[in-house]
C-alpha cells in the first residue's frame, strides 16, 4: 500500500514479466472469482452482480454454441430473449487484477496499437487478435459511445474474419424516425440471432425477458429516489458502481432483480433510519464519466478526509422509461420499440452517440435531482466526445446552479497513466474550495 | 499564371481568391465538415460547397478551451480555433455529420458557441445494410428541405443530376493527374498533388474542371521529376496539410500514391447516377465506396486499394501514418502491420503527427530514417 497523508493507496508491482498469454477466464476465477467467495455474508450480496458476470463467462465453456459477443452498450436483453450466453471481451478488463490489465495493454501497442487507446478496450485488443478468447457463435456491436467502439468493431471483424457480425448504426437524435431506424436494424438483429443461433426467438421469452428488464429499471428508479435524501443512504463506495455493472451486463434477467430488490431494501431501511452510508456526508458530489476501478480506494479518501460522497455516477444513471405496457401480452413490434428505447438510453452510449448538448444537460438534471454541491468530470484520457462537452458543462454548471466542476484525467482502469494518488492530489484544492464554499454557505 | 500555379494558389489559401470573387457576386458559400457530406446537394442549392479545413492555423489555443489536447485530435481542434477567430466568418452555414468525434464534437462546438446563421448535421450510417442505407437517404433529403427551407428555395432534380455530372467530371479528372504519377518521372510532385485537391474541395467545381483541364495540357509540356530517389504512398493521413509530403520530399522520396482522406479516396469513385432517384444515387454511392475507417469493417477495401496502389505506381516504400488521437486509423495502422509481410514493400513504422506541425523536427528525423533506409 502508498500512503498519502495516513491514507493508504494499492501499490502495484509492473516489474514482473506476466504471461498474458494464460486463460482469462481461470485467471479471473482464480483471482476475483476466489476473492468474492471470501467476502464476508453480510456484504456478499453486493458482489452478486460481478458472480453473475463470472458465471456467464464460465457458461462459454459448457456452451460454446450459444456464445453470443455483445458491446458493453449493446442491451444485453436481446441476447437473453434468444438465450443465447452474453459475452463481453471488454468487461474482462474491469475485473482482471490490473497489473495483468496492463500487460495485455501493452502487448496490444506491441501491435501498433495507439498508445492513447484506452485500457478499457486496448486490454483486450491482443487477446482478439490472438485469438485467445472464446469464439463467438454470433456478434452484436455497434458504434456507441465512441471511436474505439468503432474501432473495436473493425477487431472483431479481423479476428473472427468467418463470422458474421452484426453492426447496429446507433442514431444521433431521440425522434420517432431515430427510433423506428432503431427499431428495424433491431428487427433484422434478430433474423440475424436466429440465422446464426439456429433457432427461433420465442416471444413468450422476449416479453419475460422485457418485463424483468422494464421491472429493473423501475427499481433503479426507486433506489435513486432514496439517493437523492441528504444523507444519501446508499454506502457509494460500493453498491453504486456495482449497480453500474448490471445495468451494462444483466438486465432482463431473474438474478438482477433479486440483487436490486436487496439493494432497494438495503437502501429503503437505512433512509428510514435516516443514516447515510458508511461515512459522514459532508458535501454531494456528482461523478462524470470514469472511476478508478483499479483503486476504490479514492472514494474511501473523498468520503474520510472531505465527508465527499459521490451521489451519482455518469457511466450508470438510468435514462431509458420503460413503455407502460402489459409485457404479459406485448406484441413483438411493441418489445421492439421497448428494446429500442433501452438502447437508445444505454447509460455513457446516450451521451456518446447524441448531440454534446445532451452530455450537458443530462450533467445539470444529475446535480438537479441530487442536489449536489459539485461535479467532478475524470475524463477518460481517451472519451474524446465527452472531454469535448466538459468547458461547456463547466460553464452552464456554473450559470444556471452556481456548482462548481474539477476537470481532470484518468484512465480507468490503468494506474500508470493517472494514479490514485495523482487523482487525490488533484481532487484534495478542488474538495477543499467546495468545502470552504459550503461553510460560507454558498 | 499557369493552371498549376492557380490551382496551387487556390488549394493554399483558406478562403481563397475563387470563394471571394463568389461571394462578391453575392451567391452563398455552406462549409461542409466531412467527405460523406454530398456536395452535389450544397451546390444544387445555387451555393458553394466549401470543406473546412485547418490550413492557415498557427496554433489551436483558442479552441483548446473547448477541445483539449490531453485527447482531441488536433486537426478539427485547428478547424474550430480558425472559426473561433472568425477566418470563417464569410460562410453562410456550416453542415457537419458523424464522422469521427473529434470532428462531430468540433461541429457541434462551432454551433453552440458561434451560432452561424444556417447549420444542419447530417446522420450517416456506419453500416451498409438496407434500412441503413434507407436512413442515409432519408437523412440526405432531410439536409436537402433544410436548405430549401432556410434559404426559401427549390432543388430540383436537373440541378441535382447536373451537380452529379459535374462533381463526377471533377473526380475523373482529378484522377487523370493522379494517373501522371504512373510515370517513371512524374510531372508533379506529391505536395503539388496534394495542394490541388485542397483545391478541389474549395473552388467552385466548373472552374475546378477548367483548370485540372488546362493542367492536364500544360503537364505535357512539362519535363517529369529528377530529384527523388523512391516512391512512396502514404497511408492513414487526414488533414489537408502538406507538411508531411514536404518532409518526404525534401528527403528525397515522392509521394506518388495515398490512401488517404484528404486525397485518393476522395475522387476514387464516382457518384453512379440512377436519373430517376439522386438521392438514393448519392447515398449508395458514397456509402458503397472506399471510404473511411469510419464505416464498420471495410479495412479489406481500403487495403485492397492500397496493395493496388502499390501496384499501379510501383510503391518502393508506405509511410503508415496518423493524427495523434485518431482512434479509427490508429486500428488500421494494427491491421496493416499485421500483414506487413503480404505488402512485399517496405512500410514505416507509424508516424504519429499533430496538425499544427508541432512535431516537425522529430518526424523529419523518422522520414529522411525511412527514406535512407529504403534506399539501401
Amino acid at each position: 500500500m502508498s500512503e498519502y497523508k495516513g491514507f493508504h493507496f494499492k501499490r502495484f508491482d509492473f516489474s514482473k514479466c506476466l504471461d498474458t498469454k494464460i486463460d482469462l477466464i481461470d485467471l479471473i476465477n482464480n483471482t476475483v472469482g476466489e476473492a468474492l467467495k471470501k467476502q464476508p455474508e453480510k456484504v456478499r450480496w453486493i458482489f452478486d452482480t460481478m458472480v453473475q458476470y463470472i458465471d456467464e463467462l464460465n457458461a462459454c465453456r459448457d456452451y460454446p454454441e450459444k456464445i453470443v459477443y455483445r458491446h458493453f452498450t449493446f442491451a444485453p436483453e436481446m441476447v437473453y430473449a434468444i438465450e443465447g450466453i452474453s459475452f463481453v471481451p471488454e468487461a474482462l478488463t474491469f475485473i482482471m487484477p490490473t497489473e495483468y490489465l496492463c500487460a495485455l495493454v501493452d502487448e496490444g501497442r506491441a501491435m501498433d496499437m495507439p498508445d492513447h487507446w484506452c485500457g478499457f478496450l486496448g486490454g483486450v485488443l491482443a487477446p482478439l487478435l490472438a485469438g485467445r478468447l472464446p469464439k463467438p457463435k454470433a456478434v452484436l456491436h455497434c458504434n456507441q459511445p465512441c471511436d474505439n467502439s468503432v474501432a473495436q468493431g473493425s477487431v472483431l471483424a479481423e479476428s473472427f474474419p468467418d463470422v458474421e457480425i452484426f453492426y447496429l448504426d446507433n442514431p444521433y437524435t431521440d425522434d420517432e424516425g431515430d427510433v423506428q431506424f432503431a427499431m428495424d436494424q433491431l428487427r433484422e438483429g434478430f433474423k440475424y440471432l436466429e440465422r446464426m443461433l439456429g433457432k427461433k426467438l420465442d416471444l413468450d421469452r422476449f416479453r419475460e425477458v422485457m418485463s424483468l428488464s422494464a421491472q429493473a429499471y423501475r427499481l433503479m428508479y426507486e433506489i435513486n429516489e432514496y439517493k437523492k435524501a441528504i444523507p444519501c443512504p446508499i454506502p457509494t463506495s460500493v453498491i453504486l458502481r456495482a449497480t453500474s455493472g448490471a445495468f451494462y451486463g444483466l438486465t432482463g434477467t431473474e438474478r438482477l432483480l433479486r440483487w436490486l430488490e436487496k439493494h432497494r431494501d438495503d437502501a429503503k431501511q437505512r433512509y428510514e433510519k435516516g443514516i447515510g452510508g458508511w461515512r459522514e456526508e459532508k458535501m454531494r458530489l456528482v461523478w462524470n464519466l470514469s472511476w478508478p476501478v483499479f483503486d476504490y480506494g479514492v472514494y474511501d479518501w473523498m468520503e474520510e478526509a472531505f465527508g465527499a460522497i459521490a451521489v451519482a455516477y455518469h457511466a450508470s444513471e438510468p435514462f431509458y422509461q420503460p413503455p407502460d405496457i402489459d409485457y404479459s401480452k406485448a406484441s413483438y413490434e411493441e418489445l421492439l420499440r421497448a428494446l429500442a428505447l433501452r438502447n437508445n438510453n444505454h447509460a455513457m452510449g446516450r451521451q456518446g452517440r447524441g448531440h454534446l448538448m445532451t452530455f450537458v444537460n443530462d450533467t445539470l438534471k444529475w446535480c438537479k435531482e441530487f442536489r449536489a454541491d459539485a461535479v467532478v468530470f475524470a475524463g477518460h484520457w481517451q472519451c474524446e466526445a465527452n472531454w469535448a462537452a466538459a468547458q461547456l458543462t463547466k460553464e452552464k454548471l456554473m450559470e444556471e446552479l452556481g456548482i462548481p466542476m474539477l476537470i481532470m484525467t484518468v484512465d480507468q482502469l490503468d494506474p500508470r497513466v493517472v494514479s490514485a494518488e495523482q487523482m487525490v492530489s488533484r481532487l484534495e484544492p478542488f474538495l477543499e474550495m467546495v468545502a470552504e464554499k459550503k461553510a460560507q454557505g454558498g | 499564371m499557369t493552371a498549376l500555379q492557380e490551382l496551387l494558389a487556390l488549394g493554399d489559401d483558406n478562403p481563397n481568391a475563387a470563394v471571394e470573387q463568389w461571394a462578391s457576386a453575392g451567391r452563398k458559400v455552406l462549409g461542409y465538415w466531412c467527405s460523406y457530406i454530398p456536395p452535389e446537394i450544397i451546390y444544387a442549392a445555387g451555393f458553394l460547397p466549401y470543406r473546412v479545413r485547418g490550413s492557415g492555423a498557427r496554433g489551436t489555443e483558442k479552441a483548446d478551451r473547448d477541445m483539449t489536447p490531453v485527447c482531441n485530435c488536433s486537426f478539427p481542434r485547428a478547424v474550430l480555433d480558425l472559426a473561433y477567430r472568425g477566418q470563417y466568418g464569410f460562410l453562410d452555414g456550416i453542415v457537419g455529420m458523424n464522422g469521427c468525434d473529434h470532428s462531430r464534437r468540433a461541429f457541434e462546438l462551432w454551433v453552440e458557441r458561434l451560432r452561424p446563421p444556417y447549420h444542419h448535421f447530417v446522420y450517416v450510417p456506419r453500416t451498409r445494410k438496407e434500412v441503413s442505407l434507407n436512413e442515409y437517404v432519408r437523412e440526405l433529403d432531410k439536409f436537402k428541405v433544410s436548405i430549401e427551407r432556410h434559404f426559401r428555395l427549390t432543388i430540383g432534380p436537373e440541378a441535382l443530376q447536373g451537380a452529379v455530372d459535374l462533381f463526377n467530371d471533377n473526380r475523373s479528372l482529378l484522377k487523370k493527374v493522379q494517373e501522371l504519377f504512373r510515370q517513371d518521372r512524374p510531372p508533379l510532385t506529391g505536395t503539388e498533388r496534394h495542394r490541388i485537391i485542397n483545391a478541389s474541395v474549395a473552388i467552385p467545381p466548373e472552374r475546378l474542371n477548367a483548370l485540372l483541364r488546362a493542367l492536364l495540357e500544360e503537364l505535357k509540356f512539362v519535363e517529369g521529376q529528377r530529384d527523388f530517389k523512391t516512391r512512396i504512398m502514404i497511408v492513414g493521413w487526414v488533414g489537408d496539410d502538406t507538411l508531411l509530403h514536404r518532409m518526404i520530399e525534401d528527403s528525397r522520396g515522392l509521394v506518388v500514391m495515398d490512401n488517404c482522406c484528404f486525397g485518393a479516396r476522395a475522387y476514387w469513385n464516382p457518384v453512379v447516377l440512377d436519373p430517376g432517384d439522386a438521392l438514393g444515387s448519392l447515398a449508395r454511392s458514397y456509402l458503397g465506396r472506399t471510404g473511411c475507417p469510419r464505416m464498420f469493417a471495410t479495412f479489406d477495401e481500403r487495403y485492397g486499394m492500397l496493395m493496388q496502389g502499390v501496384k499501379d505506381y510501383r510503391v518502393d516504400g508506405i509511410v503508415r501514418t496518423r493524427l495523434q488521437f485518431c482512434d479509427l486509423h490508429g486500428v488500421e495502422n494494427v491491421f496493416i502491420h499485421k500483414r506487413k509481410d503480404q505488402a512485399g514493400v517496405p512500410m514505416s513504422a507509424p508516424i504519429v503527427l499533430d496538425y499544427v506541425g508541432q512535431d516537425e523536427g522529430r518526424v523529419r528525423t523518422r522520414m529522411e530514417a525511412f527514406i535512407e533506409q529504403l534506399q539501401h
